[in-house]
């Protein structure tokens, strides 16, 4: 095989990232080497050869194994996770049936509904720990999800429902503020695809997202330190955000 | 399948509907075998893309539509396959030896007479180059994006992509 400095060159030239210099002195190059030519002939081929695969589906069966594991790791998920409206958690709650037996549908207004039931709980048990300032450990179980972590008091911050509250975690809200305003406007540009009754009930179930995200952010101001508030308003804010980008699919889907 | 409906699937799949999950494995399932086959070892590619799909329906809440769904999943897949080589180590690499593997095998077909296929020739490619060609020419990602996937420089994707097609050149027939 012939090796000069222009054959390592050669798939440069082909993909033409070569600079105007080089590609104008390899092309004289070319014209006097016939083996250059030829690789370069040859490197063609394999380009056009790579381009022209073609995708072939595996030869043995792998779908089986792949619900099986959705279905085992969503039961262990449903049991650890502390997600009040975790849509997945009733695919689990269902295990009678298989999962290819059964097809999940979920309109904008079912969702929001969940949505305003889990504020609602959230809510609630927000209320019940201010009410009762020191007793957050029981009601953190008591609320479910999000307010496992309630046992720990910690500086203002946030982190994902279940998990210890750590000081890495405290540019969460921001990034949850910053995500929010972003899906809202991808929502303003969509929302004309969805059904009138559905931007209504959407609207209304935001509404009480925000009063809720409202309520939490006042409590947090008297109480800044407490790591319950902190979580229940992360938990909140994240609702949210699951509610707007389920919206944003919808609207997207339909247009 | 539309992107539009992709979407419509992804979305219900984020919402647990396995069905919705299920087409999107059909529409996909091709592509993502064809790619983990290329890129690892095709003793693992099946184990491989049920990790991907497994991954993909964790993931799909982080899926936004900004992008088809198609592209998305390419790019989990990537992720998943560079992760589990590097889980694999130094004792599945059976090419690592990089140039000198490139020079020892680029003698051309080992049986005479008989053309190896080309898919076959890209296995026997060395691990980079085999990544690198790959990526640039079956699946048309830019040397810069490869050089962010596999954490080299654009020099080091580019000499290796001439390397692969070096050494492929002699599987043409």
């Amino acid at each position: 095989m012939m090796h000069d400095r222009w054959t390592e060159r050669l798939s440069e030239y082909l993909d033409g990232v070569l600079g105007w210099d080089d590609q104008a002195r390899l092309e004289a190059h070319i014209a006097g080497c016939s083996e250059c030519a030829a690789t370069l002939s040859d490197l063609r081929q394999v380009v056009a050869r790579a381009d022209g695969l073609e995708d072939q589906r595996p030869t043995h069966e792998l779908w089986s194994g792949i619900i099986e594991r959705i279905e085992s790791e969503g039961r262990a998920g449903q049991k650890a996770t502390t997600d009040v409206v975790d849509i997945r958690g009733r695919v689990g709650a269902r295990a009678e049936l298989r999962p290819w037996q059964r097809r999940l549908s979920f309109s904008i207004p079912q969702l929001a509904a969940a949505g305003i039931a889990t504020i609602l709980m959230s809510a609630g048990a927000a209320w019940i720990a201010l009410s009762s300032g020191g007793e957050e450990s029981e009601l953190a179980s008591a609320a479910g999800p999000g307010a496992a972590v309630a046992a720990n008091r910690a500086p203002q911050l946030v982190s994902p429902p279940g998990v210890a509250l750590t000081t890495a975690e405290a540019p969460l809200i921001t990034k949850y503020e910053t995500a929010i305003e972003d899906l809202e406007e991808a929502l303003r540009v969509g929302e004309g695809n969805l059904e009138p009754e559905t931007i209504a009930t959407l609207r209304h179930s935001l509404a009480v997202i925000d009063r809720a995200i409202a309520e939490a952010r006042t409590a947090l101001a008297a109480d800044p330190g407490s790591a319950y508030l902190n979580t229940h308003l992360a938990d909140t804010m994240r609702r949210k955000m699951d509610l707007l980008r389920y919206a944003n699919y919808f609207a997207t889907a339909q247009s | 399948m539309t992107s539009r409906s992709e979407i419509a699937d992804a979305a219900a799949a984020a919402a647990g509907d396995t069905r919705a999950f299920e087409r999107l494995y059909e529409a996909h399932v091709a592509r993502i075998h064809s790619l983990v086959r290329r890129m690892m070892d095709a003793d693992v590619a099946d184990d491989v893309t049920q990790d991907v799909f497994i991954r993909a329906w964790s993931k799909l809440g982080s899926f936004r539509g900004e992008s088809a769904f198609g592209t998305w999943l390419h790019r989990l897949a990537i992720n998943v396959i560079l992760a589990r080589r590097k889980q694999l180590g130094r004792q599945r690499e059976r090419y690592a030896a990089g140039d000198e593997a490139v020079e020892r095998r680029a003698a051309g077909p080992e049986t005479p007479g008989l053309a190896m296929d080309f898919e076959a020739a890209i296995g026997r490619l060395p691990k980079r180059a085999k990544e690198v060609f790959v990526l640039h020419d079956v699946e048309g990602y830019k040397h810069h994006e490869i050089a962010e996937m596999l954490e080299i420089s654009d020099g080091t994707s580019k000499s290796q992509l001439h390397r692969a097609r070096m050494f492929l050149r002699r599987y043409l027939d």
